[in-house]
């Protein structure tokens, strides 16, 4: 999994109380479309950040794509925002997909957060898994 | 210890259970949450306001519980090399 890229709109959305790291269902979503081939580019205006701009895979063959909010704290002035790696399993055919989104389901339009690039396509048969390892924080703000 | 790959998808689908009575406990309370942040939640804004803290402190609560399951699941996952089926 290479590096996180944020959505732009994301900080906006974040300084005018959009999202509640603590509590709110934090979801994947999947997709096989660069972000900046969508139709209306997620990666653009603040307004453009939500998923319903993500051209998003068939998830019938996936399980759960709910994030597990592990911490969310400060220390020191410092705020730290982690998940959980998340573990997907294919029950029959799943994909391809590379980048996988972040999004809040509980802000009303679903706002984005950001997206990983997974370099290349990858599919899944059944009983194989994909891990998404979301490192020591996922968030942190100074 | 047996780390043999079908002791390791054993207890995988031990924690799998776990985690999706938690899925089961989390997702209502997830619709609820949305539905009054949506503001389609039947009753006046002091008990939305309620039931919201209420909801979110459980949900924390619940996701607790959860973290060593899910990083149990993504190290079994990864000594598979994603072949938990």
């Amino acid at each position: 999994m290479v590096a996180f890229s944020k959505i732009a709109g994301f900080v906006e959305r974040l300084c005018e109380k959009e999202f509640n790291f603590a509590s709110d269902q934090f979801v994947v979503a999947l997709s096989n479309t660069a972000p900046g081939s969508e139709s209306t580019p997620p990666t653009g205006s603040t307004a453009a950040a939500i998923l319903a701009n993500v051209t998003q895979i068939s998830y019938a063959n996936l399980s759960s794509r709910n994030l597990t909010t592990v911490s969310s704290s400060q220390t020191g002035g410092t705020y730290t925002c982690v998940f959980a790696d998340l573990i997907l399993t294919a029950s029959g055919a799943v994909g391809p997909y590379r980048y996988v989104y972040v999004y809040d389901d509980t802000a009303t339009n679903d706002p984005l957060v950001g997206y990983y690039d997974r370099g290349a396509s990858i599919s899944l048969a059944t009983g194989e898994t994909d891990t998404v390892d979301f490192t020591s924080s996922f968030i942190s703000l100074a | 210890m047996d780390f043999s790959p079908e002791t390791l998808r054993t207890r995988w689908s031990e924690l799998t259970a776990v985690r999706e009575a938690a899925d089961a406990e989390l997702e209502p309370r997830w619709a609820e949450l949305e539905s009054i942040v949506g503001g389609t939640f039947q009753g006046s804004l002091e008990v939305a306001k309620a039931r919201e803290n209420l909801l979110r402190a459980e949900i924390r609560q619940l996701q607790e519980g959860l973290f060593p399951v899910e990083q149990e699941r993504a190290s079994i996952a990864r000594a598979l090399n994603g072949k938990t089926g």
